[in-house]
């Protein structure tokens, strides 16, 4: 039985995890989206309530039933060949999507996750009503386009707002990138909210005695914390903005906090999640998101917790 | 299809419902080093989103040159290309550069900030 791995070729998080699969001499077949349909093929059939059939490379074929897990990390969309029309190419996506996703989304295996549950858990709306449900504490939030709702939550919270995006944290113009962190709004800059109502935005109260941030990954059931202090002003906002400041370190969950994070994980039916909070004096541990398909290795790297080993073991067993 | 109600036909074309649409499902990125350029600049402040007046042109002072890199088909993993026996992963941590897991979407070279790659693109990305 194997392992089936979607990726981009790319992905050295997931290089470490099929490494840790090999030397267990488990079968792994690694493939991207993007390869199918000019480097890769499926002949699936209904075999009576299953797919059945190959999938296959140039270097190496998996039945569909051959395989007992998938992790669905980050593949990217599919490649259609260089003299496709426009209107083709969008016809050749939609049935790539539907035809080639379609059978794989349904296989009955362990999902690290499964695709849908991987799109639904991409909506942070979604993210943070069910971690409220779970009992995790969440921030005071405003999602909105109207700038007289941002004036009387800025007054609710005393001033005190944070602005993110609610989907990408990048943005690609005037021929480079441009990051979109965390931003703490100052008081002229809720006096000004031209643009808000141009589309939706996610406000925030900002947690203001925040002593560090935690990363929080869950691998099935298995919960690996880790504190991450910031040394810089633009760090303790959003860490991803300064790595020279972090420290790393191990820390210990508060249990209903943990089972606040394995109740979302179940709530949202999934397997993989690596979760943000910040922890304030008071040792309240703030959620800010779940990311679904989130980074791990640089946690691992600065702490030695065996995040690659637990996706292994749970990618290997199948089961959780 | 479109009796479902996840898909609306528009003028012959398909477009997706706002929530819950089929482009949601089964959701596919766009590749590290296919992330999209765009040389248009920023619109007027009455038409640009609040949200982006913060956005902030990448720190590019400490950018790190990534090694050269290729797939290996048999391990189906990346490799140091002048040392195709080497995991690309493991080279990288002995070159002490564990800042993140992730290389930059523009092909420019690590900036440390790739964390903030998106985890989940969906289509409408690219």
């Amino acid at each position: 039985m194997s392992v089936l791995v979607l990726s981009e070729d790319f992905d050295p998080t997931v290089d470490a995890v099929i490494d840790e699969l090999h030397r267990r001499d488990v079968e792994v077949f690694r493939c991207d989206t993007a390869w199918f349909p000019t480097r890769m093929s499926l002949a699936a059939e209904l075999g009576g309530d299953r797919w059945e059939g190959p999938l296959v490379t140039e270097d190496r074929c998996v039945s569909l039933m051959g395989l007992r897990s998938g992790w669905y990390r980050r593949p990217t969309a599919f490649v259609f060949s260089d003299g496709m029309s426009g209107p083709e190419r969008r016809h050749a996506e939609w049935e790539a999507k539907l035809g080639f996703g379609g059978v794989l989304a349904d296989l009955p295996l362990l999902w690290v996750n499964h695709p849908s549950r991987e799109a639904d858990a991409s909506y942070k709306p979604v993210q943070l009503a069910t971690a409220a449900r779970c009992h995790l504490t969440v921030p005071p939030t405003l999602i909105t386009n109207r700038p007289d709702a941002v004036r009387r939550f800025a007054a609710d919270q005393r001033g005190h707002v944070v602005v993110k995006p609610l989907a990408y944290g990048s943005v690609f113009e005037a021929g480079g990138r441009k990051a979109i962190y965390t931003h703490a709004l100052t008081t002229e800059e809720l006096i000004d909210l031209t643009g808000v109502e141009t589309t939706a935005h996610l406000f925030q109260r900002a947690i203001l005695d925040k002593m560090f941030e935690a990363r929080v990954t869950v691998v099935g059931r298995r919960i690996f914390a880790a504190s991450i202090h910031a040394d810089s002003d633009a760090a303790r906002a959003d860490w991803r903005s300064d790595y020279d400041s972090l420290r790393i370190n191990v820390v210990d969950l508060p249990p209903e906090v943990a089972q606040g994070v394995v109740a979302f994980m179940d709530a949202l039916g999934l397997m993989f999640g690596a979760f943000d909070f910040a922890v304030d004096s008071d040792g309240v541990w703030w959620f800010f998101e779940c990311n679904s398909a989130g980074q791990f290795g640089f946690v691992e790297d600065a702490t030695g917790l065996p995040i690659t080993a637990a996706l292994a073991d749970l990618l290997q067993r199948g089961h959780v | 299809m479109s009796e479902s109600g996840a898909l609306i036909q528009r003028q012959g074309d398909q477009v997706d419902v706002p929530l819950s649409p089929v482009s949601g499902r089964f959701p596919l990125g766009l590749g590290t080093f296919a992330a999209p350029t765009s040389d248009e600049p920023e619109s007027c402040p009455d038409v640009r989103p609040y949200g982006l007046r913060f956005a902030t042109i990448m720190d590019r002072s400490s950018v790190e040159v990534l090694p050269a890199w290729q797939f290996c088909p048999q391990r189906q993993i990346a490799v140091v290309t002048d040392e195709p026996t080497k995991p690309w992963y493991r080279h990288w941590q002995a070159e002490g550069s564990m800042k993140t897991t992730g290389a930059s979407p523009d092909g420019q070279g690590s900036t440390g900030n790739e964390e903030w790659t998106p985890d989940y693109t969906g289509d409408a990305a690219g």
